[in-house]
């Protein structure tokens, strides 16, 4: 008998512990930062620095099923789980692994900076590999598959750290 | 008894709640949409079917029983209030005073924070079934060991007055953590009115709670009684989450009573300074037992 194949993702992500994005602007919206993840005792810290916002709005941080920013925003990591999407706090923890909530524009900047139960960096459904992306308007958690979260204005791999 | 006449959202909620079963139906009908239209990753789910009357009044029922309970806890009166804030609780300059005694020196930046991680003297503040962490701005998820098992005290006591009042496991908010040198530099920058000393959140021992915001705890589906066949019971138990979840916010001032006499025991027994601040929703924290 051969041995079960393993997803390439159980592979090329096997013992990382850092990772990150550079995020760059989608559509000349002027908005790019820096995405960082991190393994911390009991979850993924999410730490992430936009500038060019505008306004004091909201802006929704998602993380795609995709590998490139040409994939569809719309196919969250975690949707093959089967999950609907759903708000970071979720209070029936029904959501994908990529729905991260909201970084709040102030100044032009934004900063986000929260320990993730749900994400991660190892495993089939590892956020390494994946597309980053910064969508324009808000996700409310609720309307699938996306949260009707609006335009992309941002977008970056995930790579793995040291 | 005094109350706070321009804060409480019952009214707003009460409108929300007529509204509650429609709402439920359109997200059924979204959700079906969403898998119907974007189930490329592998088959999509079959489309829930549509929820039967008698799981909508079930659904509509357990809600009225969890509205009813939360309008039967007690705002803070004035006194309350008044006793957790300045002059008649510890100041800003005493939160200032214990943390510097108890907590870490003040952290400069990533560095120095991963130092302190790795040598045990910091530890990751992670949402729990008994406190919730919002997305930080200006500080960092991380406190000292001791502030986390405080954290963990205190949401206990918190989950046992909500258990008391027969309320569902709603959990308060943690605002503001750790502030790091280069977040204060920053906030400073951005913000006049920061304040341009040191901040007792530089420490790993002092926190925010934001008052008028609650979670319902990943377990409390549990709570609610919905009578709903085994194929419905998923959604109807995911629409009453995301109805339990809005009432929490919508009689936020009612969860807001329970926290100020949580917290008020809690300065009483020394365990925390807690000072009520006039400019932003919060209670302002410091642990004061040691590490």
């Amino acid at each position: 008998m051969s041995p079960a194949r393993l997803a390439p993702d159980t592979v090329d992500v096997q013992g990382v512990s850092l990772a990150t994005a550079r995020l760059e602007a989608v559509g000349g919206s002027g908005v790019s930062g820096t995405l960082r993840l991190a393994q911390v005792a009991g979850g993924t810290r999410v730490r992430l620095l936009l500038d060019g916002l505008r306004g004091t709005g909201r802006y929704s941080v998602q993380i795609l099923h995709g590998r490139d920013c040409e994939s569809d925003p719309a196919q969250h990591l975690g949707a093959a789980d089967g999950l609907p999407h759903g708000a970071m706090a979720s209070p029936g923890g029904a959501r994908h692994a990529g729905d991260l909530g909201h970084v709040l524009a102030r100044d032009g900047r934004g900063r986000y900076d929260r320990i993730d139960t749900v994400l991660r960096l190892d495993g089939t459904h590892a956020a390494v590999g994946r597309a980053a992306v910064i969508r324009s308007g808000v996700d409310d958690g609720v309307t699938q598959p996306d949260g009707g979260a609006g335009p992309v204005v941002a977008c970056g791999v995930i790579r793995p750290g040291r | 008894m005094d109350r706070l006449p321009s804060t409480s959202g019952a009214p707003a909620a009460a409108s929300r709640s007529r509204h509650l079963v429609v709402g439920g139906v359109a997200l059924a009908i979204g959700v079906a949409v969403g898998w119907l239209a974007h189930g490329t990753l592998r088959p999509p789910p079959p489309a829930p079917p549509p929820l039967p009357t008698a799981v909508l009044d079930s659904l509509d029922a357990s809600l009225a029983r969890v509205r009813g309970r939360l309008t039967r806890v007690d705002p803070p009166t004035s006194g309350e209030e008044s006793a957790l804030r300045r002059p008649q609780t510890p100041s800003y300059t005493d939160h200032l005073e214990m943390a510097d005694s108890l907590g870490v020196d003040p952290v400069d930046g990533e560095t120095e924070l991963d130092a302190l991680v790795r040598a045990g003297r910091l530890v990751p503040l992670v949402d729990s079934p008994l406190y919730a962490v919002r997305v930080l701005e200006h500080s960092k998820p991380f406190v000292t060991p001791a502030t986390r098992r405080w954290l963990d005290a205190m949401g206990t006591r918190f989950r046992d007055a909500t258990d008391r009042a027969g309320l569902p496991p709603y959990r308060p908010v943690v605002s503001s953590a750790l502030r790091t040198a280069d977040l204060q530099r920053d906030l400073r920058r951005s913000n006049r009115n920061a304040t341009s000393g040191r901040s007792s959140h530089e420490y790993g021992v002092s926190i925010d709670f934001d008052y008028s915001d609650y979670r319902l705890a990943p377990s409390g589906a549990d709570s609610l009684r919905i009578v709903a066949a085994d194929t419905q019971r998923e959604l109807a138990q995911r629409l009453a989450d995301a109805g339990t979840d809005d009432l929490g916010r919508a009689y936020w001032v009612h969860l807001y009573g329970l926290l100020a006499r949580v917290l008020a025991e809690e300065q009483r027994a020394e365990r925390a300074l807690v000072l009520l601040e006039d400019a932003q929703p919060v209670f302002h924290v410091t642990v004061t037992l040691p590490s």
